[in-house]
């Protein structure tokens, strides 16, 4: 089944685009489904497809090495859920968050496809509730644009501002941890 | 030291003992509970009302405050307990030992066994708890059965035990009543006082010092030192020692530093500097003072406050590692210094007695001072600010002291980035033994090189004669 041009529009990449050009995209985007617990994305592999959650919650996790009893060992911390609001996910989730929840109509996730064809992940993705979600492949977004330049200027224009807020966190978490990394050379 | 948050769910605010942070507390105003989150603000404790001063309300409601107070204490929970053990103890004669009792009574009233009744016979058995709780033991009556005897045995067991423990808890209410019936201090009036902790004949030089310091200055109406002794003296004894230093305020407060009760009377928290010395104050003369007793002082101190500056004075100096630890500022230890004076005056002859010299507070001489640094100095070089002091007063800067500022990760951190970071690197710094804080340190530099950099955490150490102070 492929998705709507309204399912595509509650995506926060393409709120700005008309419904033509929504439509567009939609023709190009088919939703299947999967059960809670499965993967969507996995960090530090590449990719150039674009996941577009309809329906659901998932998590967002990250690897850390930390130090524990037995030595140094890798631990993956939760850092968000992101749940759909429009529809809500058809069942609540498998395990409680413990984290916070942001919710939104629908949600994009690894954006950065939109840009590059190996575009890293920096996070892993995991369903907590089934998931009614569509791929959108760079491939075929260069196909959408090339019909349709003025598409282009508005995805990337989100895109770009996602980028920027993610760029500002994280020169905060390394003065963070330069911070941290002196404080514990003088104390340690 | 107390806690206080507010209540998630009617932003009330809660006040809860120190010891609670973790544990749930219950909101007064909306009953709801909630958890003590550790972050919460560290106030102080209110007194409790035995402490405040009965002019602060009627004087029915301070007789009723002390009576629920007293209530509260185990004083009243072993008496009750005590009365019950007794009648329990009468009861079970009443029942097991019925005939031998009311014989006895019998006996002893002249009366035919018929004409006793059932309460002479309680009467009776509880005289007999009360004989043998007491440890008294007239012998006028005792257990003839083997039931009754066996539960005699218990009795007497347990009210031994039980009066071992009745003792120490009477003598444990009278020691708190003697602390708490003590001149509570004006809080108002304490404030950036200095603590002088522990009573040894060192106290009265260190006064005197302080009293020659102070006759240096002019005098400011209200403005003298404001010093607390901590000590067991009599305080005649300590009015006596302490009546010629006028100028200074110094007040008393009779116990022991080494318990939080005390500390907190003497207003810790606000206090500016603590010096702790060997107590003499209580013992006899061929005693010597317990100078373990001081890192746990320490320690005692830096769970009420982190403020106080801590300054320790010791003869042994296998505490010195014990006290760094519990978080003494500076620790002085008694003729540390003598081998070093001693071999002087032989390989440096002069040497000793130019330190003696300089070191003297209030001597008439040269003397050692802590100068700020001019302001238009700031981030000039050593050799100027050297320059500075022999051409304008004659005086020879030594070196500096250098204020190392403390930092608090969590602070420096503040919201910024993601959560879960910061979280992380919290949790395993804690993990790794690091504390999260570091606190303000003094640092010396002693006769740096002419181009070391001074800048406003500097102070500077200089080697002034009294005549060149004056004209500075």
């Amino acid at each position: 089944m492929k998705a709507t041009a309204e399912q595509i529009k509650k995506v926060n990449f393409f709120s700005l685009l008309t419904d033509q050009q929504c439509a567009n995209i939609a023709e190009m985007v088919e939703i299947v489904e999967c059960a809670a617990d499965e993967k969507l994305l996995t960090e530090g592999e590449f990719g150039d497809k674009m996941v577009l959650v309809f329906r659901g919650q998932v998590e967002v996790t990250k690897d850390f090495t930390i130090r524990s009893k037995d030595g140094f060992e890798v631990s993956q911390k939760a850092i968000i859920r992101l749940e759909t609001t429009d529809p809500e996910p058809a069942s609540g989730p498998k395990t409680e968050a413990t984290v916070p929840i942001v919710r939104s109509p629908a949600f994009g996730l690894g954006e950065f496809s939109l840009v590059l064809d190996q575009a890293i992940r920096t996070a892993h993705t995991v369903a907590t509730t089934p998931v009614q979600y569509g791929v959108l492949t760079l491939k075929d977004f260069k196909q959408i644009t090339d019909k349709d330049p003025a598409i282009a200027g508005p995805v990337y224009f989100e895109v770009a501002k996602n980028a920027v807020n993610s760029l500002a966190k994280a020169s905060e978490d390394i003065k963070n941890l330069t911070q941290a990394f002196f404080f514990a050379l003088l104390r340690g | 030291m107390a806690l206080r948050y507010s209540c998630p769910s009617c932003e009330m605010d809660i006040t809860v003992l120190y010891l609670e942070a973790g544990r749930k507390a219950k909101c007064k105003k909306c009953g709801a509970e909630s958890l003590v989150p550790p972050g919460a603000t560290k106030v102080r404790a209110q007194p409790p009302p035995l402490a405040r001063p009965a002019t602060s309300m009627g004087e029915g409601h301070a007789l009723g405050h002390r009576l629920r107070e007293i209530i509260k204490t185990g004083f009243v929970k072993y008496t009750a307990g005590t009365v019950a053990l007794v009648l329990v103890a009468s009861l079970l004669m009443f029942f097991f030992e019925y005939d031998n009792y009311a014989g006895s009574v019998a006996g002893h009233l002249g009366k035919d066994q018929s004409e006793i009744t059932a309460l002479d016979t309680f009467l009776h058995t509880l005289w007999w708890s009360l004989v043998t709780f007491t440890t008294v033991g007239y012998g006028d009556i005792s257990p003839a059965s083997h039931l009754g005897k066996f539960f005699g045995a218990i009795i007497m067991l347990s009210s031994f035990f039980w009066a071992i423990l009745l003792s120490g808890v009477v003598a444990s209410f009278l020691v708190e009543v003697a602390l708490r019936e003590d001149d509570t201090l004006d809080q108002n009036k304490f404030k950036e006082h200095t603590i002088i902790a522990g009573w040894n004949l060192m106290v009265e030089d260190i006064l005197k010092v302080m009293q020659t310091e102070e006759s240096t200055k002019p005098v400011v109406i209200g403005g003298a030192p404001l010093i607390i002794l901590i000590n067991e003296m009599p305080r005649d004894e300590i009015k006596r020692a302490v009546e010629n230093f006028d100028r200074l305020d110094i007040t008393h407060l009779s116990g022991r530093y080494t318990q939080e009760v005390v500390l907190e009377k003497a207003i810790v928290d606000q206090a500016e500097n603590m010096i702790m010395v060997p107590d003499r104050s209580g013992l006899a003369p061929e005693d010597p003072p317990d100078e373990n007793v001081i890192p746990l002082a320490v320690f005692a101190v830096r769970s009420l406050t982190d403020n106080v500056r801590l300054i320790a004075h010791i003869s042994n100096s296998e505490l010195k590692e014990q006290l760094v630890q519990a978080g003494c500022d500076e620790i002085v230890l008694t003729d540390e210094h003598t081998p070093d004076i001693i071999t002087n005056h032989i390989l440096n002859p002069g040497v000793p007695q130019m330190v003696e010299q300089i070191g003297a507070v209030g001597g008439d001489g040269h003397r050692l001072e802590i100068v700020d640094l001019p302001p238009l100095l700031i981030d000039s070089t050593h050799l100027n600010v050297f320059s500075y002091f022999k051409e304008n007063f004659s005086a020879l800067l030594l070196g500096y002291t250098v204020q190392a500022s403390g930092f608090d990760l969590e602070d420096g951190m503040g919201e910024t980035g993601d959560p879960l970071i910061r979280q992380m690197i919290t949790e395993q710094l804690q993990q790794s033994g690091i504390k999260l804080s570091s606190e303000e340190k003094m640092e010396l530099e002693i006769n740096p090189s002419d181009d070391y950099q001074v800048s406003a955490k500097n102070r500077c150490v200089v080697l002034m004669s009294n005549r060149n102070a004056e004209s500075a």
